[in-house]
């Protein structure tokens, strides 16, 4: 409760309304969750159209884990990851039924704010997607259109802990000014990464972030996952086993828009339960 | 007989010069494109091992090659026109040229009666007119752009039918416009805009003299309208080649619809935006005949939005039956001659500006 206190603080009193409401609806709900838990999905069905793209999910993210969601390509990874910030929302023929809750709150419920609900779960996505100005600016641009801070000063300390926290602070404390664009591969994830930490998101949403790095990028991107679950819960897609086995603590396993195997890690990996899941760790699947 | 051998020898000789530029140009453009096809930039490295510029081994099928020499005739055609179309302006403007020099360019009197030939007038009001197209025109290009490539579905009927509506009014013709602007435009905004703006804001330099309709307003309305097509299709391409993840970004930053365009869309497409506009502008200063029949044709100086003024292209359609005395056609032939490179120097302002900006934005793709 912490975390949304404060969060509350950091909002603009006519934007905190929905959020404010939530609160009330809170304890009635947070009484069916563990107390670990953060979100809940219970019989999760997606359609794009006609096509049936998750069928009947259950799954919790717990708080301050990285839960990995793995499965061949094509499985609904990325749909499922999507629809915990409603990124999906735009998308055309996209149908949702079933309950996603965020602290108990159905967040596909009227009361939220789909805006506001970013502000709490952020997301980073599989090609860095920089915006074409300085790599200050990149990074200030949550908390400024959200008003965040007051002065030029919070501003800029806002940009250096989320720099910081991405592990990137001192490769570009002395450029600031520079076009994002002009960073590597791997640093441009990383600044992707400080975008979505400068809003103090309490959870981060990544989908397959070091599938476009090199080996060396990708490393860092892990070492940084693992630092940054201190702070944050983080949801990870990756196609990546090797990935997924060392920064994860619970493992989903997806196939055909179906849960198989939910388990902690590193049993997954080891003791596999369905055969599916052994072929797709041991590589016979793809 | 000695007469037309000397102008026939005159023409072989210039028209030599062509010739050679484009063998140049030829060369250059199989250098680069041989280079570019390997991809890699000329270097030193290269030059050294290729000395002299040729055909590449892999194209030696004689269909490829038929094929690379008509293509390449066809491109090699179109600049030959260009060249020969500039040669011959500045041949058919001769008389004026050597009359009065550089001065024709700042000259405002236009008396065809004593024969003194000035262009400033008409560069003043293309230009003037062009910009007030563009103040009307690109707002509303940008909204229509805007709203068929972010606000509704690209597959919607609404939007099909929006977008087929403007291709049509593409399709209408110049005079079609002049009349209309003519009987309905003109009328309508002397009673409606000009008349109140002239009663109470008459004080101003734009708003002064008796409002007749038929003035730079006028004109830059009906140019407005003309351009709308242009600049809105093109800049709803350019807005839809924006990447998704550009958006999403903002999206996922929680950034509302309007901030999303605002801050993502509009500024990743600017140098698109900007080539757009820059199109609107092209076809501003062309436009001829819709001009011609509501900008009052007479060559002033005046800032006012309310006085008649006349065009570069206009006083060319409008004078050239007149014209019956050489020195007054090599006059219109060098307006000619000033509107091709007022619109070349608009284009390559606009190569400058759109070179910057693609450089400060995209340092690395």
């Amino acid at each position: 409760m912490d975390l949304m206190e404060a969060q509350q603080e950091r909002m603009s009193k006519e934007k905190s309304e929905t959020l404010e409401r939530s609160d009330e609806n809170t304890s009635s709900i947070n009484s069916q969750m563990s107390p670990g838990d953060r979100i809940r999905m219970s019989s999760l069905n997606v359609y794009y159209g006609n096509s049936h793209v998750l069928k009947d999910l259950n799954l919790t993210i717990e708080d301050r884990k990285i839960t990995v969601i793995m499965g061949p390509s094509g499985c609904g990874k990325s749909t499922l990851i999507r629809t915990l910030n409603r990124m999906n929302d735009t998308v055309h023929a996209f149908k949702l039924t079933g309950e996603i809750a965020l602290d108990g709150i159905n967040i596909y419920s009227k009361e939220v704010n789909p805006t506001l609900l970013k502000l709490r779960v952020g997301m980073v996505f599989q090609k860095p997607n920089p915006f074409p100005i300085s790599i200050y600016d990149n990074v200030a641009f949550g908390p400024k259109i959200h008003k965040l801070s007051k002065n030029r000063a919070e501003m800029d300390e806002i940009v250096m802990q989320a720099l910081k926290q991405a592990a990137l602070w001192e490769e570009v404390k002395d450029r600031l000014k520079a076009n994002a664009l002009s960073l590597s591969g791997g640093q441009q994830q990383r600044l992707c990464i400080a975008r979505a930490l400068a809003v103090r998101p309490e959870i981060l949403l990544l989908d397959e972030p070091a599938s476009a790095l090199d080996p060396g990028s990708t490393a860092k991107v892990q070492e940084l996952m693992v630092e940054l679950k201190k702070d944050l819960t983080l949801v990870l897609v990756t196609h990546n086993m090797q990935q997924a086995a060392t920064v994860a603590n619970k493992v989903a396993f997806l196939y055909n828009g179906s849960l198989v195997e939910v388990g902690q890690s590193p049993d997954i990996f080891e003791n596999p339960q369905k055969k599916v899941t052994e072929d797709y760790i041991s590589g016979r699947l793809t | 007989m000695n007469q037309s051998g000397k102008h026939s020898l005159r023409v072989g000789r210039i028209s030599h010069s062509p010739t050679l530029l484009c063998i140049v140009a030829i060369t250059k453009f199989i250098e680069w494109e041989r280079f570019s096809l390997a991809g890699k930039e000329p270097s030193a490295e290269n030059n050294a091992v290729v000395p002299a510029p040729q055909f590449s081994a892999r194209t030696s099928k004689l269909g490829d090659r038929i094929f690379r020499v008509l293509t390449l005739g066809a491109a090699f055609f179109v600049v030959a026109l260009l060249v020969l179309l500039v040669y011959e302006l500045i041949k058919g403007s001769d008389l004026t040229l050597a009359k009065f020099g550089v001065g024709f360019f700042s000259s405002k009197t236009w008396d065809p009666v004593t024969q003194i030939f000035g262009a400033l007038p008409f560069i003043w009001g293309t230009l003037y007119t062009s910009v007030i197209a563009l103040i009307i025109g690109v707002p509303i290009s940008l909204g229509v752009a805007i709203f068929l490539s972010e606000i509704i579905s690209r597959t919607s009927r609404i939007g099909e039918l929006l977008s087929s509506i403007v291709g049509l009014l593409a399709a209408v013709p110049s005079v079609v416009f002049g009349l209309w602007g003519l009987f309905v435009l003109s009328p309508f905004v002397r009673d409606y805009f000009e008349v109140p703006l002239h009663v109470h804001l008459g004080a101003f330099p734009l708003f002064k003299g008796e409002p007749f309709g038929l003035d730079f307003l006028t004109a830059g309305i009906i140019l407005a309208i003309m351009i709308i097509p242009t600049v809105s299709t093109i800049s709803m391409e350019v807005l839809r080649a924006v990447p998704r993840s550009q958006r999403e970004a903002m999206i996922s930053l929680g950034g509302t619809r309007w901030e999303t365009i605002r801050h993502s869309v509009l500024p990743y497409a600017r140098s698109g935006l900007f080539g757009a506009i820059i199109l609107g502008l092209g076809r501003a200063v062309g436009e001829t005949m819709a001009v011609t029949m509501v900008i009052g044709n007479d060559p002033s100086l005046s800032t006012s939005l309310f006085h008649p003024g006349y065009t570069l292209a206009s006083v060319i359609a409008n004078e050239f039956t007149e014209a019956t005395y050489p020195l007054y056609v090599s006059a219109l032939v060098e307006i000619g001659l000033t509107l091709f490179i007022l619109a070349l120097i608009i284009n390559i302002f606009a190569r400058l500006l759109i070179w910057r900006i693609t450089k400060s934005s995209r340092v690395r793709t």
